[in-house]
């Protein structure tokens, strides 16, 4: 190559020239994705204590058979399927309702937007810390209100039964004000044909909200759906606070279980197999809801 | 019931539910600027005579500053390095003719999507070996794998916003299209960056596990910090109230002033 296409080519004027705009990201995404991977592929086969490193060994699938009869690790499931579930479907209700209702004309509805947005953009830690203050059994201000109402205290984040809830009702709070505003835009990009039809052919509100509205707006749903889960399977820094998985197993999610194992009991050749299944899972799942979202469009 | 009567009643409704959502920060900032008398006090006091105690106490000996600047400085450098290598790329992807862009800006979103457990467990294991652990270059590194998928997504969707147009003017008038790329589109895009900016940063500056497990006493985020104020002897709700606070603050007064791309930017192009 001479010097004069070494040129062009650094002045970015060939074609070919985006190969030296993307080789940085590129080099640096392989390097932290497929490395982590294949390491974490390796540290799975062994027999690996942080505690007793001379001890390591290759043990072959052996942290896997054991994952599959260990009913931490299935306990740890069930409790992320509920945490998922009953977060996203409850965030998705509120979340249309409060979004229908924002579309109105009301006052001051540009400062409302602004604090809507608060709760979600909240570092996660303090979150938890702020509710650990709000659930305090004998000064929290929701244990004071429901006092107030005639009920008695609750011990709410060292409930084995309202732990998990408790848990919920805090992703709610964080995360419902992001669907809206996500569903928000949707609603804002509709078009007025469909509802001027409607309305001659002579539907009603709640007609116009399942046949319109509600498959209009179904990319947002997906979209909003698509973020929480990816989130909510990542879940880690709020359940660190405020119970750390407990009480007992209570609130233990999948990625909560896999960093007591490998920094709590320092089983870190377990921990990996855990990562692995975690990721396993989330590409298994991302797939067919890619699938799905093209079968459909 | 009258229209008008109707509107009030709506307005007031709507109100009560975002003051619901706003409240439990409301209360955050409130506990901090009470003394200990009145936090715990019942029933739970609205008026009060504020005191700063709480937060000459969490800046007494220094370490939680010296966090909190850990945090500012991670925030910047790892926001900083993804601008660098993420800002060309997005360009390329806008510019250029490419083979399956879609693809490739899918890959980068979902570099994001691996379990936070597998990816900083190799990490731990290496940077213990080399000593990389309570660095500053290696939390830098690790945010990075997060904010450079924001940052390119939200650059890619700037840079389709600006028309090819200018940057043909430009280099009919003699300039490489690199010169013009600096000229030309950077400065357009100067709104993009920042929000792109701000972005990586508030990332940054929430993120938890991975400073838990990488660092120790030297490059500890404030993130991290906060948690000590939780003691065998209770939890110390002034002081934690007051650097809750002090954690929150920039990040709520960063959002707002980049609200208008913030859906954007965390559901990443997907609404325009």
């Amino acid at each position: 190559m001479n010097m004069k296409r070494l040129k062009l080519l650094f002045e970015l004027e060939t074609d070919s020239a985006y190969r030296l705009l993307v080789a940085p990201i590129v080099i640096f995404l392989l390097a932290v994705t497929v490395f982590p991977t294949l390491f974490a592929l390796y540290t799975s086969t062994q027999h690996y204590f942080l505690s007793e490193p001379y001890n390591k060994h290759f043990t072959g699938l052996g942290n896997y058979a054991y994952m599959l009869q260990d009913s931490r690790f299935w306990g740890s499931l069930k409790t992320t399927f509920i945490f998922m579930a009953s977060s996203i479907v409850i965030e998705m209700i509120m979340g249309i309702a409060l979004a229908l209702l924002m579309t109105r004309k009301f006052f001051g509805s540009g400062l409302a937007k602004t604090l809507f947005l608060l709760p979600t953009i909240t570092t996660p830690v303090v979150v938890g810390l702020i509710w650990v203050m709000l659930y305090d059994p004998q000064f929290g201000f929701i244990n004071y209100v429901l006092g107030e109402l005639g009920f008695a205290p609750q011990a709410w984040l060292s409930g084995e039964k309202s732990a998990i809830w408790a848990v919920v009702a805090v992703d709610v709070w964080e995360w419902t004000p992001f669907v809206a505003l996500v569903v928000l835009a949707g609603l804002q990009s509709l078009p007025d044909e469909p509802y001027e039809a409607a309305t001659v052919d002579g539907a009603n509100t709640v007609q116009k909200f399942f046949h319109l509205t509600l498959p209009l707006i179904t990319p947002y749903l997906l979209i909003a759906f698509v973020f929480r889960f990816m989130d909510l399977f990542r879940w880690f820094d709020t359940i660190y606070v405020m119970t750390k998985g407990g009480p007992g197993t209570a609130t233990e999610t999948l990625n909560m279980f896999g960093y007591l194992t490998g920094f709590n009991f320092m089983n870190v050749g377990y921990a990996a197999s855990i990562g692995l299944t975690m990721l396993f899972m989330i590409t298994a799942i991302s797939k067919f809801v890619i699938y799905l979202a093209n079968k459909k469009g | 019931m009258s229209k008008k009567a109707q509107g009030f009643l709506f307005n007031i409704l709507l109100w009560a539910m975002i003051a619901a959502f706003v409240f439990p920060l409301l209360w955050l900032v409130l506990t901090s600027l009470k003394t200990r008398v009145d936090a715990f006090s019942l029933p739970p006091k609205f008026i009060f005579t504020p005191t700063f105690s709480n937060y000459s106490n969490v800046l007494a000996d220094g370490s939680f500053l010296h966090y909190y600047f850990n945090s500012i400085k991670v925030g910047v450098l790892s926001t900083l390095f993804s601008l660098l290598i993420g800002i060309p790329a997005a360009y390329a992807l806008v510019r250029f003719p490419m083979r399956k862009k879609e693809d490739f800006a899918f890959w980068v979103l979902s570099t994001r999507m691996a379990p936070p457990i597998m990816v900083i467990l190799p990490f731990y294991l290496v940077f213990k070996q080399f000593n990389l652990l309570d660095t500053t270059f290696g939390l830098v590194m690790i945010y990075m794998t997060f904010s450079l998928s924001f940052v390119l997504w939200m650059m890619r969707s700037y840079f389709e916003s600006i028309s090819v147009d200018l940057e043909d003017a430009a280099r009919i008038d003699g300039v490489s299209r690199l010169m013009a790329f600096f000229k030309v589109t950077i400065p357009l895009s100067a709104p993009g960056i920042a929000a792109a900016s701000i972005f990586s940063f508030i990332m940054s500056w929430n993120e938890f596990l991975y400073s838990l497990i990488l660092t120790g006493s030297n490059t500890k985020t404030a993130t991290v910090a906060i948690t000590s104020f939780i003691t065998f002897e209770g939890i110390r709700w002034g002081e934690v109230a007051a650097a809750g606070t002090m954690i929150v603050l920039p990040v709520l007064l960063f959002g707002i002033m980049i609200q208008k791309y913030l859906v954007q930017g965390m559901t990443m192009g997907g609404v325009k």
